[in-house]
């Protein structure tokens, strides 16, 4: 459902930690997966696997494409300024050392062995000298720590907006609209 | 007037009914602009195009230049398209429902932010077509305050100090709806002849007599204002620098405070200070420069109850806006990332039915034969009218 089926099937191994920080009332506080994706698989497609085989909602992005939210953490707000800098979803590249991604999940293709690192930043400077996922960037290591790491939560009760009364009559309201304006364009102009 | 006219108009004693102020009609047109600005809700943004039909629909007058919404219409539907296409193309690969796979071209490294081709969701287009439904509705409400106001009655309303740039103004103001005047005479004369006026063909011979025609048009009434005296340069005196001065200061002040103000990043008293004190300056110079120009005006366009009413609700559609986006009301902005219904916020589809109040007024905008005036010294466009 996320990704075609019908790509080839050599695959990837990544590993995906995500760090919920540690002001975060999210328990665990750090979510690691290791999974094997087809080449050419970017990295906001590999988010979106990890959060569905955890069976948690997936991660949302804002119109700009900027990411919201992962496993619903952040509930509101998305890269709202905060007093000392921005809350947001910082994103990471392991390997030896993290390192700050100068390209979103999107635009990112992930390669063999790669680390992604994602740790939300309550009071960021949204540069890099926010603070790295607290874990180790090393494949090999995340991969075996991913083997004892508790899994998230379940999908907790989304709120579903009861906004469809309203929604049925603004579309009535447009439809009824638009046909009299179109019945009256017809008609000539009164001289 | 050059043209004596021809055509015998029914006038109900007692019910005489007069064109209404054309800057309150562009007003309330920039009121429902600036509204869809704000939301990419797909709900908001038709509940906004439906209004402004309706009300041009019932309140436009038999003027060439109030078939201008048609013509923005399309160029509506023709923004969406392109939004979708370059979406389609080129887009954001974000996670999402698949609904197919164009071939993927891949890249060299230093151009990773661009990609071409890949899989395309139902997110990426959905939230397409939002972003380009908000640009044709911004296009419509523009096209909708052409279709309403005479060209020639809102250039009489320009304040003193733009007497100056008199041309340019012109060009800029009348270009529009002289462009929908334009089209509608080369496709009469292309259908008596014979060509074709539809599709590729008739694209081809119609665009560059149309464009042409246009520009020529509206420097034809540049011209003619430049004769009148507008745009007429003297000795600059001290008041009149100032009153420039003020005038630009001002303008740079009030486009810094909008944007402060539309935008929701940057805090809001800086914005408004900025946005006050470049009306005062704007205000100023205004009233400075209106001082030295005293010109007598055949028949003032008027400013009643009937104005204040069609300004006011295009300011309170703002204003339900503005109050929902400090509310933080959720659905302004819409994110299809995940795919779902979008959230109906109430405060705003109720500011965006005030926006109907215009229905209300009585005198529909019917041109008069005094609306030719300005543009007395072209008899071939008062003839125009009187065809139609």
């Amino acid at each position: 459902m996320l990704r075609d089926a019908t790509t080839s099937t050599a695959t990837v191994r990544v590993v995906v930690v995500v760090d919920f920080g540690p002001h975060s009332k999210e328990s665990p506080r750090i979510v690691i997966k290791c999974l094997k994706v087809p080449v050419g698989t970017n990295g906001s497609v590999v988010l979106a696997d990890v959060a569905s085989s955890f069976h948690v909602p997936a991660p949302t992005y804002s119109t700009s494409g900027l990411l919201c939210s992962i496993d619903g953490y952040p509930s509101k707000g998305c890269g709202t300024p905060e007093p000392r800098g921005y809350a947001y979803w910082s994103y990471w590249h392991g390997g030896g050392h993290w390192t700050y991604a100068d390209l979103g999940p999107a635009e990112w293709t992930v390669r063999d062995e790669d680390v992604e690192g994602w740790r939300y930043q309550p009071q960021g400077a949204a540069n890099p000298t926010d603070p790295a996922p607290a874990e180790s960037s090393d494949f090999a290591t995340a991969c075996a720590a991913a083997a004892t790491s508790p899994s998230p939560m379940p999908a907790r009760s989304g709120t579903t907006s009861g906004s469809a009364p309203l929604l049925g009559a603004a579309a009535l309201v447009v439809v009824v609209l638009g046909g009299a304006g179109a019945a009256r364009w017809r008609r000539r102009p009164r001289t | 007037m050059a043209a004596a006219p021809t055509h015998v108009r029914r006038v109900e004693p007692g019910h005489r009914r007069r064109a209404l102020h054309p800057a309150a009609w562009w007003a309330w047109a920039a009121g429902l602009a600036t509204a869809a600005i704000e939301t990419t809700n797909p709900v908001l943004l038709s509940l906004i195009a439906a209004v402004v039909v309706y009300v041009v629909a019932t309140k436009r007058s038999a003027a060439p230049w109030s078939r201008s919404l048609v013509v923005f219409l399309r160029l509506g539907l023709i923004v969406i398209a392109i939004r979708v296409v370059v979406q389609v193309l080129f887009g954001d690969r974000i996670a999402g429902h698949v609904m197919f796979s164009l071939p993927q071209v891949s890249l060299p490294s230093w151009a990773a932010g661009v990609s071409i081709g890949g899989p395309v969701t139902a997110e990426a287009v959905l939230q397409a077509l939002c972003e380009g439904l908000r640009l044709a509705v911004v296009l419509v409400a523009f096209g909708a305050a052409n279709s309403l106001a005479s060209p020639y009655r809102l250039l009489r309303c320009l304040p003193a100090v733009l007497y100056e740039a008199g041309v340019a103004v012109t060009v800029a103001l009348t270009y529009a709806p002289e462009l929908v005047t334009t089209i509608g005479q080369v496709r009469e004369a292309r259908r008596l002849r014979g060509r074709p006026i539809r599709g590729l063909a008739g694209l081809r011979g119609m665009a560059v007599p149309v464009l042409e025609g246009a520009l020529d048009r509206s420097l034809e009434l540049a011209s003619s204002m430049d004769s009148r005296g507008y745009g007429r340069r003297t000795n600059a005196t001290g008041s009149r620098r100032w009153a420039t001065l003020a005038t630009v200061a001002g303008t740079v002040l009030v486009l810094v405070g909008v944007y402060d103000v539309l935008g929701s990043a940057t805090p809001w008293g800086l914005g408004a200070a900025a946005l006050l004190v470049g009306a005062g300056a704007l205000g100023s110079g205004v009233a400075l420069s209106g001082r030295r120009a005293q010109r007598t005006r055949y028949r003032p366009d008027r400013w009643g109850g009937a104005e204040w009413l069609i300004a006011l609700s295009g300011a309170a559609v703002v204003t339900a806006f503005s109050i929902a986006g400090a509310l933080g009301v959720d659905g302004l902005q819409v994110s299809f990332y995940p795919l779902g219904i979008p959230p109906v916020p109430l405060l705003p589809c109720l500011g965006i039915l005030l926006g109907l109040a215009p229905v209300l007024v009585s005198p529909t905008s019917a041109p008069r034969r005094g609306d030719a005036d300005l543009s007395a010294a072209r008899p071939r466009d008062v003839a125009t009218r009187e065809s139609r």
